[in-house]
């Protein structure tokens, strides 16, 4: 009996640590797609985590089916770039920027003379990022609740550090980019320089093995495997953020982040009670949380801008400016490792319709023979798919293959070569 | 390859059925049918 009490118990803890635990993952959650959600407002495609390492050029290996990668980019806000496969240092920056911008010299890419200047310096500011062409985005605003772990899911320390300074695990927040930057180049120049690149027999050969296959389905189906690479085009770059907090708890009680736990953000003010002293006292109030967080890991990084007992406003520069977002262009891989037209990433994955001019439907006898025939066997319709790919034609355009009267040549070498009667 | 999925125009009424039919069996999940001035129809990828 007694061991049957302990194995109850046993598994309410359980239940109730494995609740938790998925609560805590879907606020998780929730907070990254909320910030990504925030950059997608601005047309942009969100980095995350952020990351300096993903700069105009990079070609990305695209293999997730598009329905699936459109659902990814719902559920989760942001797409993940996980499968580089080349970075290419493109030409045309000084033609784009027209000696703007401090870009003036053909042999230096983008945006190597922001992030490491001639001569390398060791005092801030160390990179030009702020000679770049600026950005601006709008604050993203986000609320935590006690236990929630913030401090892991949102890209930025002071959050955490001002979570703790607080003593509190719940607040209202807003993070401002203070210091963005941009650059990019236009697709036409870049595209190019991509079929250049897919040229060389050692890339074409790995492109080939990505080519259209036909897959099975765990339901015992077959489906199309489309890939396509994806070329970073632009990058947006944050330098700095500021973040607000606000305590929206009536009793606080948390310490993290490795920063000594203080009673309130600020201390008592002094006896004397004139204004000046109240100035003096508050200047030396906000030294002395600068001075808390100085020692800890980071210190340098944080600082505090302004505090009251119930909120706080910190600045946080990052040791080297951030990509927290992009945009791209994808291109199908075809047959042989012949790549297609490109098609703007966020277009593609929010299910935008590209406009293309309307076909003139009309039809001619083909059209009946290769419909006629198509639905005979699904071999035949494998048979024609595969001679519309082999053609650099999309199988899912069919309707306007088949009714078309600019498509009446292509019918007649469809019916030609596939011996349909 | 163009990836792009052109839109048929001028597709009379008794052909609708095939030229929808075409675009569903080329994977095309949402199908748009819409009526012109003229009394013909325009199919486009949804």
């Amino acid at each position: 009996m007694k061991i049957r009490g302990w194995l109850c118990a046993a598994l309410v803890v359980c239940a109730a640590g494995c609740s938790l635990n998925r609560s805590r993952t879907q606020q998780l959650q929730q907070v990254a797609k909320d910030w990504c959600m925030t950059i997608r407002a601005s047309q942009v495609l969100p980095a995350y985590p952020l990351t300096e390492d993903l700069q105009v050029g990079d070609i990305f290996l695209v293999s997730t089916p598009i329905g699936e990668e459109t659902k990814i980019f719902e559920r989760k806000g942001f797409l993940p770039l996980d499968n580089v496969i080349a970075r290419l240092y493109p030409a045309g920056f000084t033609e784009f920027y027209k000696g703007s911008y401090g870009v003036n010299d053909a042999n230096v890419v983008v945006p190597h003379q922001w992030q490491f200047p001639n001569p390398t310096r060791t005092t801030a500011p160390t990179t030009d990022w702020s000679m770049a062409p600026g950005a601006a985005f709008p604050s993203y605003t986000f609320e935590i609740k006690q236990g929630a772990g913030a401090s892991l899911a949102l890209p930025v320390n002071a959050v955490p550090v001002g979570l703790s300074l607080m003593r509190t695990g719940n607040a209202t927040g807003a993070i401002n980019i203070t210091q963005s930057s941009t650059y990019g180049l236009p697709v036409a120049t870049l595209n190019g320089q991509i079929d250049d690149w897919a040229d060389q027999a050692a890339n074409r050969a790995f492109l080939a093995t990505y080519a259209p296959s036909t897959i099975e389905t765990k339901e015992g189906g077959s489906r199309q495997q489309q890939n396509y690479i994806r070329v970073v085009q632009r990058v947006y770059v944050a330098g700095a953020v500021n973040v607000s907090l606000a305590n929206t708890e009536s009793r606080g009680g948390r310490a993290d982040a490795g920063v000594a736990p203080s009673q309130n953000v600020l201390p008592a003010p002094s006896a004397a009670g004139t204004a000046s002293s109240a100035a003096t006292d508050y200047q030396d109030a906000l030294t002395a949380l600068n001075k808390s967080i100085a020692s800890t890991s980071v210190g340098g990084t944080v600082e505090i801008a302004s505090a009251s007992n119930r909120g706080i406003s910190l600045n946080e520069t990052f040791p080297r400016p951030l990509v927290f977002g992009y945009l791209a262009f994808d291109r199908a891989i075809e047959e042989g490792g012949f790549l297609g037209p490109p098609i703007p990433t966020q277009a593609r994955v929010t299910k935008q319709i590209i406009n293309v001019p309307a076909v003139r439907f009309g039809p001619d006898p083909n059209t009946q023979k290769i419909r006629d025939w198509a639905a005979k066997s699904v071999a035949n319709d494998e048979q024609f798919v595969s001679w519309l790919r082999r053609n650099n034609l999309n199988p899912a355009n069919r309707g306007a293959i088949l009714s078309g009267t600019k498509y009446r040549d292509v019918r007649q070498q469809i019916v030609q070569e596939l011996g349909i009667e | 390859m163009n990836d792009a999925i052109e839109p048929v125009s001028g597709v009379p009424r008794e052909e609708v059925g095939a030229v929808v039919q075409d675009f569903v069996n080329g994977g095309v999940e949402i199908v748009q049918v819409r009526r012109e001035i003229d009394g013909t129809y325009t199919i486009s990828a949804g």
